[in-house]
């Protein structure tokens, strides 16, 4: 494991901990008084990660200055042999922030097949069977399943006035 | 005796109706599909069905649904074991036991005992389940904040056995899930806390959908770092023998402790199985000969993880069925059909309509059965979808989560909550920080908070008063006498560990 992306990740804690100390002096304290107060758990949980993510990164600092930036120890559970690409990781999480960005807007009929393919495309698939028959089929039967057997209400987007005339959804 | 055995023999009695058992059956299969699909747990599938139960008795209502809920948490662990793939947040752990044993062949002993455990844990439960309803009713007006307080701090004694191979980042792993779980609005004064002015966030986050994102999106996002083949790793794992008695035993003893810690944590309004399965693991853990095999290939995980599962089943019927209290959102929604069905949740539900409870009975009865029939069947069936192209199993698995979530409350906030808290689980789960620990803390952070000021202001902010309540008192000291067992425990195996150093595991700095 690279230690300068764990010092990276420790100091965002650290970071993220000292917001949180911050926020919670916003907070208001209302008219009703308790022993424990609205303020007091945040203030333990974010000193506890402040503290916590500063142990870390100074210790990896110490170690890094010991033995180089690369440490022994992996949490990453890869496979042996086969190898990882963050770089794909990081695509598909943007993949499926950007689904959700357009599952209301362009419905869930266009925005499914676009990330299922986009998502396979990732992937390094390229065949026809990839990239259009199975985003299809999965949009097609998921939809069947959910939103007419089980009355689960998926967006439509633009295609909300034509599946009303034809008595498709209601709202 | 009279008490327990009354509602036993009204639940069996039940079994001569062949339409509970043709729902029964429609339920359990149903169960183990959602269970088995990534995002879909017992709450979608219940709230997929509800308006089916309309129609029937309530009898046959409740012992549907209550099959779905058996189906479901058996099916989860298969594609965790087989694919590592988590069909529910609750089987995450036997992710990290059950794909270690596939990999190395034994794909038939993790599957063996994930049946076992979960049958046993659900036959097992419904004993304990009638024993515990009975006078839980009589009880309820004592079990108060305190002590559900002291019940939400066993389970937080837990987070410190989840917190993996560096305790500091664990704990800033706990503290994390905490501090998410806190955000909302203020169990007191009801004023917002951390919302930063989003109205969206004002009541906090849903915790299903963070805890999909900890748990299930997490690891499929690590999943996408690599391109294989299922058959390349395990080898074309076609068929998987059922392992036989000697294998199976030493993993009973922590199938003991997973349906008594199930049936308990399952009872805690708000807990359910996810917890439960993972008190349940780290008790299992503590009292193990070979505590080192945890996360390494343990069967004695796979057993607590999955029993606890099966077991939180009966557990969540307790405050449900005994008190009108919900345990968890599937319970919310069996609470629903039975008030369409004309039923009034409280305490006095199950004595005015005892039928409910022999209904309860009879579906957890009846479902077992049919899973001690068809369950290893199913799970030979499922060694074939490791033949299938892995990366188009991801690729679905996400869109499934994402389609699940949504589902749960038709919320589009619901899925980036789920997908912005996967990509935290991944850099998290990447750098070594618990996502377990995190998961369990968000579950159990809100609620800690909540009924610890509650009980102050029950008793005028006097501390030593609230937990010298006696169920309070026992119940801290438990989990105070659990925690010093297991340090002491820790404290030993690390000085068995430095006086063998050949075998030694080295702990990251």
């Amino acid at each position: 494991m690279d230690r300068r992306l764990d010092l990276i990740v420790a100091l965002a804690f650290a970071a993220f901990g000292a917001f949180v100390c911050l926020q919670a002096s916003t907070i208001d304290t209302g008219v009703m008084r308790d022993g424990v107060g609205p303020r007091a758990f945040f203030y333990g949980t974010g000193a506890l990660i402040a503290a916590g993510g500063l142990w870390i990164a100074a210790r990896r600092l110490r170690l890094w200055t010991v033995s180089g930036p690369e440490a022994d120890d992996d949490y990453s559970d890869d496979e042996a042999g086969y190898p990882a690409s963050a770089g794909r990781a990081f695509a598909i999480i943007g993949l499926s922030l950007a689904y959700a960005v357009l599952f209301n807007p362009l419905g869930y009929l266009f925005a499914t097949p676009l990330y299922v393919g986009g998502v396979l495309f990732a992937f390094g698939k390229r065949s026809l069977l990839h990239l259009l028959v199975t985003p299809l089929l999965y949009t097609a039967s998921s939809y069947l399943i959910f939103a007419q057997f089980l009355n689960v209400r998926l967006p439509v987007g633009p295609l909300t006035g034509l599946f009303r005339d034809l008595g498709w959804i209601i709202l | 005796m009279t008490d327990l055995l009354t509602p036993l023999f009204g639940g069996v009695a039940l079994l001569a109706d062949p339409v509970l058992w043709a729902l029964v059956l429609i339920g359990t299969v149903f169960g183990v599909i959602v269970g088995a699909m990534p995002g879909l747990g017992t709450t979608l599938a219940y709230g997929m069905v509800l308006p089916f139960t309309f129609v029937m008795s309530p009898v046959n209502g409740v012992a549907f649904l209550l099959a779905i809920s058996v189906g479901s948490q058996y099916g989860n662990s298969i594609p965790a074991i087989l694919m590592g793939v988590p069909g529910s947040p609750a089987a995450v752990l036997t992710v990290i036991d059950g794909q270690k044993l596939h990999k190395r062949g034994q794909s038939g002993l993790a599957l063996g005992v994930a049946f076992v455990a979960a049958l046993g844990g659900q036959l097992a439960s419904i004993p304990m389940f009638v024993l515990l309803v009975v006078p839980l009713m009589g009880l309820a007006y004592s079990f108060l904040y305190p002590e559900i307080f002291a019940l939400y701090f066993l389970g937080m004694i837990a987070l410190v056995s989840l917190t993996g191979r560096n305790v500091v980042k664990g704990l800033v792993a706990a503290a994390f899930g905490v501090t998410i779980a806190l955000i909302g609005l203020d169990p007191i004064n009801l004023t917002s806390r951390l919302d930063f002015g989003f109205r969206e966030i004002r009541s906090g986050f849903d915790e299903v959908a963070v805890v999909i994102g900890l748990l299930a999106v997490s690891e499929l996002f690590r999943s996408a770092r690599q391109v294989f083949q299922w058959g390349d790793v395990t080898g074309e794992a076609k068929a998987a023998r059922f392992p036989s008695w000697k294998a199976i035993r030493p993993s009973l003893p922590a199938m003991f402790g997973g349906t008594i810690v199930g049936t308990i944590v399952g009872a805690i309004p708000g807990a359910g199985a996810t917890p439960a399965a993972m008190v349940s693991y780290q008790q299992a853990q503590l009292f193990s000969k070979h505590p080192e095999e945890f996360g390494n290939g343990s069967i004695e995980g796979i057993a607590a993880n999955e029993a606890a599962q099966n077991a939180s089943n009966s557990g969540e019927l307790i405050p449900t069925l005994g008190l009108g209290i919900p345990g968890s959102g599937s319970m919310v929604l069996l609470l629903a059909a039975l008030n369409v069905q004309g039923f009034v949740p409280g305490p006095n539900m199950v004595n005015a309509a005892p039928e409910l409870l022999y209904a309860s009975i009879a579906g957890l009865l009846a479902a077992t059965i049919f899973l001690l029939l068809t369950g290893w069947r199913m799970a030979t069936l499922m060694l074939k979808a490791v033949m299938l192209d892995r990366q188009v199993v991801l690729a679905l698995s996400l869109a499934v989560v994402v389609l699940g979530t949504y589902a749960i409350n038709t919320r589009i906030l619901d899925v980036f909550v789920a997908l912005v808290f996967g990509g935290i689980g991944y850099v998290m789960l990447r750098y070594g920080y618990s996502t377990a620990a995190a998961a369990l803390a968000v579950f159990l952070g809100g609620e800690f908070e909540r009924n610890l000021r509650i009980g102050l202001n029950f008793h005028d902010n006097d501390f030593f008063a609230m937990i010298s309540r006696p169920i309070t008192a026992t119940i801290l000291a438990a989990a105070l006498a659990i925690f010093a067992y297991g340090l002491y425990r820790q404290l030993r195996n690390r000085r068995n560990k430095d006086e063998a150093p050949d075998q030694s595991i080295s702990s990251p700095g």
